[in-house]
């Protein structure tokens, strides 16, 4: 994403119902040819990294200061975590319950390390530093598995295996059922995606498989389920108790399925497989992205003992020389933070939420009219 | 459309359990009408991605050839378990009824039921079988005696060359368990190591499997977690059947339903299944089943509550303990240290047709001064008094990890002077069936001074406290940290325990 620097020509001009002078713009992207700068770029690839590994030494961090957690999920599904929030989720990080937003849910739950330094890197209010550093702790708002009521930003809470994923099938449900009784020809109010993340223990799990049967036969076009193939759950490889075709399965339960064999730094390839299935509009999409358990834990990655427990200090010290992250742990680079959230400082007091594609403003009408449901439009807070 | 369904049959793809055959009834029926409305899955190529070899007889209706063939070939596949789709006519016969979700499950009715002997020329009356019916199927009577007579010969002839494996085999058929077996079990002192009970009951487990030849059984992937590997043994898989770990993968329901099964094949046949104690919301279904079949499966259950930490609410059980107790023919242990989980464990094998449920700690307990294995057999017992009449002040009650709270409490409050009896409620059902004497030599009527603590539901635990007691626990859901910051902040300790007995 080019720096969205907010340069409109006269920000008085920009209002929305009720503003009160002064805005905040929270995240800009448009339409090319608009005046702000296109969101769908992604940034530069060693930037990507930055971001990536960020993410990975947050969750290392948090799960090492609180001596309890699961740091291998967070490792290895970083690169899917950051191209999906940071290129294609649509989302206002100063409105969690913003109604037309995508939903993301991670029914691998215990993995929620990832989610929280996704929410705070894209700004999340709920989700600080310091709640970072208080992961697992009494009164937390980053509890040791998701829960919605605790933190803005998780849609449901999940831990409990399989029961995220059937989740997202009913937000998806919930998402088709509303544009078809509330989306006219001429305007579309309802248009978002839903995006899962589950595991092989997800898999397993019956509930699945009946929530995954439903989808399919409703057709659920813009649910779109990230499979986290890593060959490990807590009693090791997954050799010993699951070795189903799971591509097939889905394709029998009316999927579209993808694979995406380079979860670790195939960049380019999640990108394609998540457009891939957004073109797929009458059927649900699997894209199973195989990933090393722990990536960048140069003795533990690929274990089971990197699932559930603290990496241990001393090989948090290892990983952060094989990763060449020499910073102190919970630092979030400069040009990375600049990045993800413009600006910085927020106000959040009687802000609205403008919708996008219906009340852009002046400045950038060719926003509003020129969108498909794909492309970003703004989305502005007038304070 | 069942997941327990696709539990279970992932894990006899992934066994290669090839002897065994599934006829799916493909009437495209069920109770809310054509299947068109919820199910439209390929479920051949379902099972085929499971690692099954499938079959379909177009023509279940009156295609016999087509049914024998598919028996056939499905035998001669041994390597895979094999599905064989019958497409059939739901109520076949019925003129009017056929074919429809109303011959599901209601009585035809009398002109319905005209109708179809009028079409399928069925003039005999109810219940009427036609002689040559008769005679024919009579001729399983001597065939299948016949066929016992052969394996009876065959086993004797075992018997002579194999005579330690028949015996063994022997006792697995009848159930009848190897003579001072009990014995094998640890013998726990208070000199012990504090341990979890989990890791306790890894030892018991571990111990038992050395001399009672039926066990068998595993975790859904908390192995490592449960303790429940059993070392002497390797993992039960495709090439290696003999083996005795069993790896159920993240599928409790169809881990529960699948021990089930290895219960009621043979008296013998001890299995054991294990999980974090809130995943039994995954399997109740199949653990009603064991109940009201009789099964005597053992569920082995740990991180039994709060004391697991920071896992968080998602996984700490509040209900399930009360729910249990709640559910006929399930025996539901919470033993607080190595004596009673050796107690449990004697008790849930002797018990062939209950099931049992051990609630096990993730967290170190220490071992107590006053347990022991005859006391869990008694359900509830007193494991320190120091009154003289059967009337102390206090009766203190408990289960599990809150049994040493309990018994810090009673300290404190022996200091003080008062006198008070410690009661370990370790399987309430148990307690429920002792004598009324020995319930009153346990909880006198006279003394109404009582107070309950444990880590879960207070739900239930009136019907022992009374109307003039106090019960200490927890009715709202759990929290993510430390498990001894939340023991603190919801005040189970031996403070508020002081505090209550005072306060009546």
């Amino acid at each position: 994403m080019a720096t969205p620097t907010p340069t409109p020509t006269s920000p008085a001009s920009i209002t929305a119902s009720g503003g009160r002078g002064g805005f905040l713009l929270a995240r800009a992207r448009v339409a090319p040819g608009g005046r702000w700068a296109v969101r769908a770029q992604p940034a530069a690839a060693e930037l990507v990294e930055r971001s990536v590994n960020t993410i990975r030494f947050l969750a290392v961090d948090a799960v090492e200061k609180a001596k309890s957690g699961h740091p291998g999920l967070p490792m290895g599904c970083a690169p899917l975590g950051h191209v999906l929030f940071d290129e294609f989720l649509r989302f206002n990080p100063a409105n969690h319950a913003w109604f037309d937003r995508d939903r993301f849910v991670l029914s691998a739950g215990h993995g929620c390390m990832l989610h929280y330094a996704l929410l705070h890197l894209a700004g999340y209010q709920g989700v600080t530093i310091d709640d970072l550093k208080a992961f697992r702790q009494w009164g937390s708002r980053t509890p040791g598995h998701p829960e919605n009521f605790e933190t803005d930003g998780v849609e449901v809470t999940t831990g409990p295996l399989g029961q995220g994923f059937a989740n997202a099938v009913g937000l998806a449900l919930a998402e088709k059922h509303l544009a078809a009784r509330f989306n006219k020809p001429d305007l579309t109010v309802v248009d978002h995606y839903t995006y899962v993340i589950l595991g092989d223990g997800c898999q397993m799990e019956g509930v699945a498989n009946e929530a995954a049967s439903l989808a399919g036969h409703w057709g659920l076009g813009k649910l779109i389920a990230f499979y986290d193939d890593n060959h490990i759950s807590i009693d090791g490889s997954t050799a010993i108790a699951f070795t189903e075709d799971v591509l097939a399965r889905y394709e029998a339960l009316g999927w579209h399925t993808i694979w995406v064999q380079n979860g670790n730094t195939g960049y380019d390839d999640i990108r394609a497989a998540i457009k891939e299935a957004k073109e797929v509009k009458d059927k649900p999409t699997l894209i199973k992205v195989t990933t090393t358990i722990g990536y960048g834990s140069p003795n533990k990655a690929s274990t089971h003992s990197v699932h559930g427990s603290a990496l241990g200090s001393k090989e948090v010290e290892a990983t952060r020389k094989n990763l060449s992250w020499a910073h102190e742990p919970f630092h979030v680079p400069d040009e990375v933070k600049r990045y993800s959230v413009v600006p910085v400082e927020l106000k959040l007091q009687n802000f609205k939420v403008i919708t996008n594609k219906l009340f852009c403003c002046e400045e950038i009408q060719t926003c509003s009219s020129s969108l498909g449901s794909s492309s970003g439009c703004c989305i502005l807070h007038s304070v | 459309m069942e997941g327990i369904l696709t539990e279970a049959c992932s894990l006899a793809g992934h066994w290669g359990l090839g002897k065994l055959i599934v006829f799916y009834d493909d009437n495209h029926i069920s109770i809310d009408g054509d299947t068109e409305i919820a199910f439209t899955e390929d479920v051949s190529g379902r099972f085929e991605a499971l690692g099954w070899h499938t079959l379909w007889v177009k023509n279940g209706n009156d295609g016999y050839d087509e049914i024998r063939k598919a028996i056939q070939e499905a035998k001669s596949v041994t390597d895979k378990p094999t599905m064989i789709k019958v497409t059939t006519t739901i109520g076949f016969g019925s003129p009017n009824k056929a074919n429809s979700y109303a011959v599901h499950g209601a009585a035809l009715g009398t002109s319905e039921v005209e109708a179809t002997r009028a079409n399928l020329g069925w003039p005999y009356e109810p219940f009427f079988v036609p002689e040559d019916v008769k005679s024919h199927w009579s001729r399983h009577i001597p065939q299948g005696a016949a066929l016992e007579a052969d394996w009876d010969a065959k086993f004797a002839q075992y018997e002579q060359k194999y005579p330690e494996d028949a015996a063994t085999l022997k006792s697995i058929i009848t159930g009848e368990l190897p003579a001072g077996w009990a014995d094998a079990l640890p013998q726990y002192t208070t000199e012990s190591p504090a341990d979890a009970t989990r890791n306790l009951s890894q030892q018991c487990l571990n111990a038992l499997a050395k001399v009672v030849p039926g066990l068998i059984g595993g975790s859904a992937d908390l192995a490592s977690s449960n303790m429940t590997l059993l070392k002497m043994f390797g993992d039960f898989q495709k090439d290696t059947p003999e083996e005795r770990n069993v790896r159920f993968g993240v599928r409790e329901h169809g881990m529960g339903a699948i021990c089930n099964g290895i219960a009621l094949h043979t008296p013998g046949l001890i299995p054991y299944c294990a999980t974090f104690f809130v995943f039994t919301d995954y399997m109740r279904g199949a653990m009603r089943i064991s109940a009201l079949s009789e099964a005597g499966v053992i569920y082995v259950m740990t991180h039994d509550s709060i004391g697991l930490g920071e896992d968080g609410p998602t996984h700490q059980p509040i209900e399930h303990l009360v729910s249990f107790r709640a559910m006929p023919n399930m025996l539901m242990f919470r033993p607080a240290d190595g004596k009673e989980t050796a107690g449990a464990y004697k008790l849930a094998v002797l018990n062939r047709k209950r099931p049992s449920i051990l609630a096990l700690s993730r967290q170190k307990l220490p071992h107590l001064p006053g347990t022991s294995i005859e006391g869990v057999a008694k359900g509830g017992y007193t494991i320190s008094d120091n009154s003289t009449d059967n009337k102390p002040d206090y009766i203190i009650m408990s289960t599990g990890s809150e049994v040493e709270i309990a018994v810090k409490a009673a300290e404190e409050l022996t200091k003080e002077g008062k006198t008070v009896r410690v009661v370990s409620f370790v399987c309430w059902e148990l307690f429920d069936e002792q004598s009324d004497e020995y319930k009153e030599s346990v909880l006198p009527e006279a003394v109404t001074a009582r107070i309950s603590i444990e880590a879960g539901s207070t739900l239930g635990w009136q019907k022992y406290v009374g109307s003039k007691g106090k019960t200490i626990g927890i009715d709202k859901f759990g929290a993510s940290a430390p498990a001894p910051k939340i023991y603190k902040e919801y005040g189970i300790t031996a403070e508020n325990v002081i505090a209550a007995a005072k306060s009546l």
